[in-house]
Formats: C-alpha cells, sequence, structure tokens
C-alpha cells in the first residue's frame, strides 16, 4: 500500500512540477519546432530574400513591401498621401503635388494591389492599386516602385475591388461599393445604383461603365477573358446596415466582359460623366447575378479559372460556382466568418475566418464532390484575419510555399505601445499537408491584401538608379533667373556640395527650386530642407524634383541636405539669403570659390603623413 | 606549298600567318583595354566594386565617382591622360609596318620585324614607365587642403593588390596589354622563320638553298 501511495504521489508531483519544467517533452518540441521555423526566415545579412511580399496600406494611403520569407519592412511606397520623408507630394509645384493634388483629396485608402501579368504569370511591369475614399486608381512602375499614374473614376463612390482583366490586363477592373445616383449629385435613395468600371491598363482612363441596382465589393477576374466576378452584399440597396441584411441570398455579379464591349460599340450606353455607361437592365447578359448566402465577402478565381469562389462571411460556408456556366456546384462549410480565399498549386484552398480566427485548408475538388473530409487543415491566426493570400494565387500557376494571414487586431502580440496598436500580420508555411503559422510581423495601418512576386521576376527590371531626364539641371549649368518677384533656381547636389552653394531673394518672392542629383552610384540620395520653409525635397540618384514657395523674412535661411550621405554630409548646405524689398541681389551662382574661402596660406601636411 | 627557290622573293606562309595575327592582334589591342583597376571596400563590394579601365586612347569606368571620393582626400583623378595622343600609334603603326615588311626585299624582312618588335616594347614600356610616374604622383602630389586627415601618401598598384584608405585596390593588365605582348612573341617568331629562309637569298636554285640550308629539308611542309 505504501509504495503505491508513493507512486502516485511522485507521479502526481511529476506531473504538477513537469508543468513549469523546461525539460518537459512538450516544451522541447515547441522548441525544436521554434528552431525549425527560426531557420526557415532566418536571412542573413547580405542574402536576398525570395519573395516581394506587396501589402496595401489601407488608410496609410501607401503600400509597404516587406521580404519574405524574413518578414523585414523594406520600403514604403506613398501613392495617395504625401510623405515628406522621401519628398513625395509635399512640396507644392512638384509634379507629384500636383499630380495627386489633381485628382482628389491629399489622403487615400488603398485596398487591393493587383500586379500584371502575361501568359498566366506575373510580369514585374506594374502594380495598380485603389484608393477606396476617393474613387481613384494608381499604377506603381515597378522598375522603380514609384507611382507612375493616378486617376479618378467618374460616376463613382467607394471604390473597393480591383482586378485586371485576364489574360491580357488590358483593363483594370473596379467596383464601386458605394451607392449614388448616376452622376452622383442626388441625396434620393430610390436612384441610388452602383458602377463597375474598365480601366485602361495604362492610362487609367475609364475606358466605359456597367451600372446597376445594388453594390459590388471584391473582385476577381476569369481567366479566359468572359467574365470579370464581384461580389454584391447589398442587393438590397438599402442605406441602412439593418436593411443591408434583409435578403437571405445576395449574389456574385459576373459581367460579360466582351458582351459589354459590344454594347459599347454598338452605342448601348448612356454618356454619364463622360464615360459610356451600360445599364445593365437594357443589356440582357451583360450582367448576372448568381444568388449565393447573404452578404459575401471575398471573391475568388481558382487558378485553373474553372470556380470562382465566394465567401460567406455571414454564412459559414463557401459558395463554388462554374466560372463559365455560372451554375452553383457546392456551398461547403468552412468555418465561422469566412473572408476571403486563397490557393495552392495542390488545388487546395485556404479561407480566412473572420470570427474564428483561423486560416482553414479544404480541398475544392473533394468539396465539389461532397466527400465529407474535404477539410485538410486549421490553423489558428492572431486575431481576427481579412484577408489571406498564398504566392502566386492570382496568377495561373501558385507556388504553394507561403501564405499571408493579414490580420485585423494585434491585441498584446507586440511590445505593447499604448492604446494605437500595430496591425499583425503572420506568415504560415503551406508547403505541406499541415500549416505551420512560422512567424509574426507588426505593419502601420492597414494592410487589406497583399501579392507575392517573385525576387528572379524583378531582377532585371528594378533599376537602382534614374536616368537623367531633359529637365534635369547638369553639372556646371546651374543658375538662378529672376523675372520679377518669380525667382527660378536651378540646383545640382553631389556629394557634399550644393551648387549654388547660395542664393539670394526678396522677402515674398515666388520661388521655385529645382533639384538635380547628378550622383551616378546606388543609394546616394541627398534631400534638400529649407528650415521655416515647409521644404523638404528627396532625389535619388539621377532623380530631378522641384519646390515652389515664398521666401519668408529677411534673414538667412541654411538649407541642408537630410539624407545622410557622406563624411562632409553636415558641410553640404548653403544659404537662401532673403533680402528686404528693393536690396540689391547678387546673382552669381556660387559667388564663393571653393578656393577663395579657404586660407590663402598652403598648410603642409605633417612629415608623418608621408609614408 | 612553299617551294624551295620560289622563297628567296616571296616570305614563307609561316611568317606571313604569324605577321597577319601579330598585325591582327595589334589591331584589336587598338580599342581593347590595357589595364584594369578595381577598388573594393565594403560599401562598394561586388557590382559596387569602382573600376578603371584604360584604354589606349582613353580610359573609362567609375571616374566621377573616383573624383567624389578622391576630393575629400585631395587626390585629383585626370580625366584624360597625355599617352592616349601617342599610345594607339604604338599598336597602328607597328601592325601597318609588320605588313609592309612583307612586300620588302627578304633580306631585311627579318631585321625589321625584329626592329618593329623591339620598337613596340620599348614604347610600350615607356607608357608603363609614364603611368607609375603618374600613379604615383596621384597619391603623392595631393591636394593639402582636402578634408580628411591621417591620409598617408599612396601608389595605387600597377600590376598586385594593395590597401589604400578604405579600398582594396586590383591592378591587372588587360586584354589590349596581352594582344601587344602576343604581337610582339609573333613577330619575333616571324623574324626566326624568316631567318631559316635567309640562305634562299643568296642561293641562284632551289638545290643551291636546300644544300645550304640543310635543315629547311628536314621540314616537311617545306621539301615536299
Amino acid at each position: 500500500m505504501k509504495p503505491l501511495i508513493s507512486i502516485l504521489l511522485s507521479t502526481v508531483i511529476a506531473v504538477l512540477t513537469g508543468c513549469n519544467s523546461g525539460s518537459s517533452p512538450r516544451q522541447q518540441r515547441s522548441a525544436a519546432q521554434n528552431a525549425s521555423a527560426a531557420q526557415q526566415v532566418y536571412v542573413p545579412p547580405g542574402k536576398l530574400d525570395d519573395y516581394y511580399a506587396i501589402l496595401s496600406g489601407g488608410q496609410s494611403g501607401s503600400v509597404f513591401v516587406y521580404g519574405i520569407p524574413s518578414c523585414r519592412f523594406i520600403k514604403e511606397v506613398p501613392i495617395f498621401e504625401p510623405r515628406a520623408a522621401l519628398g513625395y507630394a509635399n512640396n507644392p509645384g512638384s509634379e507629384t503635388y500636383r499630380r495627386l493634388a489633381a485628382t482628389g483629396p491629399m489622403w487615400g485608402d488603398t485596398h487591393h494591389p493587383v500586379l500584371s501579368q502575361t501568359d498566366g504569370r506575373y510580369d514585374g511591369r506594374w502594380l495598380w492599386i485603389n484608393d477606396k475614399a476617393n474613387a481613384r486608381v494608381a499604377r506603381i512602375d515597378l522598375r522603380t516602385f514609384e507611382t507612375a499614374e493616378i486617376k479618378v473614376i467618374p460616376n463613382m463612390q467607394g471604390t473597393h475591388g480591383l482586378t485586371a482583366y485576364l489574360p491580357t490586363c488590358k483593363y483594370i477592373f473596379a467596383n464601386g461599393e458605394l451607392e449614388q445616383d448616376a452622376a452622383g449629385h442626388s441625396t434620393d435613395a430610390e436612384k441610388y445604383r452602383s458602377v463597375v468600371a474598365f480601366l485602361d491598363a495604362m492610362t487609367l482612363e475609364t475606358k466605359f461603365q456597367v451600372s446597376f441596382v445594388g453594390n459590388a465589393d471584391i473582385a476577381s477576374s476569369g481567366k479566359d477573358g468572359q467574365f470579370v466576378f464581384m461580389t454584391m452584399y447589398n442587393t438590397e440597396n438599402a442605406v441602412t446596415s439593418e436593411g443591408m441584411i434583409e435578403f437571405d441570398r445576395d449574389a456574385i455579379g459576373a459581367v460579360n466582359v466582351p458582351l459589354a464591349e459590344q454594347a459599347v460599340a454598338e452605342g448601348k450606353f448612356t454618356r454619364i460623366g463622360g464615360v459610356p455607361v451600360i445599364e445593365s437592365e437594357k443589356v440582357p447578359g451583360v450582367l448576372t447575378r448568381v444568388p449565393v448566402p447573404k452578404n459575401p465577402h471575398g471573391c475568388n478565381v481558382t487558378p485553373d479559372g474553372k470556380y470562382v469562389l465566394a465567401s460567406g462571411k455571414l454564412s459559414p460556408t463557401v459558395t463554388i460556382i462554374d466560372a463559365h456556366t455560372l451554375k452553383v456546384l457546392a456551398e461547403p462549410e468552412v468555418g465561422l466568418g469566412p473572408l476571403h480565399t486563397t490557393f495552392d498549386d495542390r488545388g487546395n484552398a485556404y479561407t480566412s475566418l473572420f470570427v474564428d480566427s483561423q486560416i482553414v485548408k479544404w480541398n475544392i475538388a473533394k468539396a465539389i464532390k461532397g466527400e465529407p473530409d474535404y477539410i485538410v487543415d486549421r490553423v489558428d491566426v492572431h486575431y481576427n484575419v481579412g484577408h489571406t493570400k498564398a504566392a502566386g494565387a492570382d496568377t495561373s500557376h501558385p507556388s504553394g510555399d507561403w501564405l499571408l494571414s493579414l490580420n485585423k487586431l494585434s491585441k498584446g502580440l507586440f511590445l505593447p505601445v499604448g492604446p494605437a496598436m500595430p496591425e499583425s500580420q503572420e506568415l504560415v508555411d503551406i508547403s505541406g499537408e499541415k500549416m505551420r503559422v512560422i512567424a509574426a510581423f507588426p505593419s502601420p495601418p492597414e494592410p487589406h491584401d497583399a501579392v507575392f512576386i517573385h525576387r528572379e521576376v524583378l531582377e532585371d527590371l528594378v533599376v537602382q538608379t534614374h536616368e537623367l531626364t531633359p529637365d534635369a539641371v547638369k553639372l556646371g549649368e546651374e543658375k538662378v533667373v529672376r523675372n520679377g518677384n518669380k525667382v527660378e533656381v536651378y540646383m545640382t547636389c553631389i556629394r557634399s556640395k550644393f551648387t549654388p552653394e547660395q542664393f539670394e531673394v526678396h522677402e515674398g518672392d515666388e520661388v521655385r527650386l529645382r533639384l538635380t542629383n547628378v550622383e551616378t552610384v546606388r543609394d546616394m540620395t541627398h534631400g534638400v530642407a529649407i528650415p521655416n520653409h515647409g521644404i523638404n525635397i528627396a532625389v535619388d540618384p539621377g532623380q530631378t524634383a522641384e519646390a515652389t514657395f515664398h521666401a519668408g523674412a529677411p534673414g538667412t535661411y541654411w538649407y541642408y541636405c537630410t539624407w545622410f550621405c557622406s563624411a562632409l554630409h553636415l558641410e553640404m548646405r548653403g544659404r537662401m539669403l532673403v533680402k528686404a524689398a528693393g536690396e540689391a541681389l547678387n546673382d552669381h551662382p556660387d559667388p564663393l570659390s571653393r578656393d577663395e574661402k579657404l586660407p590663402s596660406t598652403t598648410i603642409q601636411p605633417p612629415a608623418s603623413a608621408y609614408e | 606549298m612553299n617551294k624551295p627557290g620560289t622563297s628567296s622573293r616571296r616570305p614563307r606562309w609561316l611568317a606571313v600567318a604569324l605577321v597577319l595575327a601579330a598585325a591582327g592582334l595589334l589591331l584589336a589591342g587598338f580599342r581593347l583595354p590595357l589595364w584594369h583597376l578595381r577598388m573594393e571596400a565594403p560599401q562598394y563590394r561586388g557590382e559596387d566594386a569602382l573600376h578603371v579601365i584604360v584604354y589606349p586612347h582613353t580610359m573609362r569606368g567609375d571616374l566621377q565617382e573616383l573624383a567624389v571620393l578622391n576630393q575629400y582626400i585631395g587626390v585629383h583623378v585626370p580625366e584624360t591622360l597625355p599617352q592616349f595622343r601617342w599610345l594607339p600609334g604604338v599598336f597602328l603603326v607597328p601592325a601597318g609596318a609588320a605588313l609592309l615588311v612583307l612586300f620588302l626585299p627578304a633580306g631585311i624582312r627579318r631585321s625589321s620585324w625584329v626592329g618593329i618588335a623591339v620598337l613596340l616594347a620599348f614604347t610600350l614600356l615607356i607608357a608603363v614607365y609614364q603611368a607609375r610616374h603618374q600613379m604615383r604622383d596621384i597619391g603623392h602630389k595631393r591636394d593639402p587642403k582636402a578634408a580628411l586627415m591621417g591620409v598617408k601618401d599612396f601608389t595605387p598598384p600597377f600590376i598586385g593588390s594593395r590597401k589604400i584608405a578604405q579600398f582594396e585596390v586590383h591592378s591587372r593588365l588587360s586584354a589590349g596589354a596581352y594582344c601587344a605582348g602576343a604581337a610582339i612573341g609573333l613577330l619575333l617568331i616571324a623574324a626566326g622563320v624568316t631567318r631559316q629562309t635567309q640562305p634562299a637569298r643568296v642561293g641562284a636554285t632551289g638545290v643551291a638553298a636546300a644544300t645550304l640550308a640543310p635543315d629547311a629539308l628536314n621540314r616537311p611542309a617545306a621539301s615536299s
């Protein structure tokens, strides 16, 4: 009896203490798993990541570029919001400022990054992204990762879904989520409709639109040029959230693109806001609504182009629709709050479950056949995942290795930094049967969607210095041009000097400062800040930028380089001399040459300096 | 191919081939880089390494970046060099001359080719001497008002590696120099081959040539 008690006791003690012991089998396993996960994301200094992950910046109005698998933040590309550090749209008179200001507010809400494709693969030319808040679309040049074009979509409010019309990427297809009357001037809810727009992929001019009652949410293109799909959650055309969930079923909309093009060619449209608008009721077949459970959200065409999946959101299901016949094939249950679905290269779908805070992996073929074991795996993510995207899932050739879970809440996942918490993204290894959450990383607000592009696609495309443009200021051709109270300053910079090193203006003069960085080596960015004038220009090697401002009160204003460039970075500065009206000005671009500034007696180096 | 007796007037095919090859190498070398300098530092590694490539007529490479860097240590990097005026001639003139010699009387061919080779070697040596002098000046005649302190005078290596401030400097001869070297060698061989046909000049007939130069008979190509 006594031995038995002692054995029991020791077992109880072992179990109790084992829970806190660092050497319990369970914790050893976890440590081993951590070590293996760490190895997967470890990219040593000097080595490059395999993928660029381009995340929309949401209300930051930009896109974020991360390296995958390291999850290292690499760059933010400002688009719809000025970014003074980068000299983007912060200086009135600059090209970036003019372009953004010409299209609307100096703020935007980016949602869906879309990469250009050729033959069902990313070709590394362009990235398109929408501004939900102001009905704009931008095109980013992936050679420079800079915004190349921004345009407003007429007749639209709340540009939400965005996709490239495949396989040609001839159009960018943009969805209007927020209803308004056709021209947008009425407050009468009875007149509300929505439009979807087909934009020229290069100029971003709206070529034509299709209008309908209700709204459009997320977009995805078929692969063969027939349909572009969208989820429609407000077929009620209601104006309250209660009203929008009234119907049991809403729809997937399938826009027949060839039919729409034909309608435009045949003149079956009304021109509104300068754009041909096809009323869907007048052109049968141009918009087919496929009923799905109410208020669907995600809309994703499978890589083989056979199916379009509508994620249920309020329904625990994903609706599988034949992308050609538009027949509903199956409606498998996947979990609570399915929002978006993405794909690997082995016929599996990965659906984000907002309510369950999970990614669920399921087999599409088995779900269609009604086999009970279509759910393959589930993994917890932290927390409330919105979009999820696997590498290459928007192309015809997903790579099936990595998946990003773009979570809406981080709730203490990172060091506490006050009530405004960072967003949380998680990297999931989907190369095996079981998914593994490998790493979590924070980001500014608020990525809605992401795309991966392999390093090899961009390898020969990304430039590292700019070619001098025709409007560049050339070395030796710096000058100050005066025309009444307008002064044009043509300036160059190269380590470690601005030329001219001083210029004179009158108080209140309108100064247009054009600056060219004449460096030829990569990463040698210079900036010029003008104190108390709100000016910071940043120019990368070979780049030219300009700013226009009014000279302040008389005095000396030292303009200085804002990008630490060299051993003489701090000395890289010059003077804007503002004089009172009527005072004489000196127009010599560089009145003090280097030699004149230095003492005339030559100081011999000490003897020890010689070998 | 080259029958005894005919060699008294026409150069042997081998000499012709060698001289043509030498001239070809010199013509190629005229536009090929002579010398290559590579500079590496932590922030100038791999594809960021700086290069200076000297051709007979010009120099290319990261000259602007070198000028920018050198302003801190007071080094004046010349944009051009005086020898670019005559170095192209060092390649073109011997090439032309060596070809002309083919049409000269057989008796002075050998000495002419030797002379051209020696002259070519000599002028190249002058160019090397001048370059070494210029390189010493670059590192020693520096602007005393330069920004950086504590930089010691230096001479970049002409061939080989040296550490200069933060840079590892590697210098080597390049294709053009090898072309010139090979051309010198080929001209000398051509002269050597020519020597064996010398007796043909004094002999009246092919038989005499063969008699006076018995080694020529041992050469199957010459006697067949």
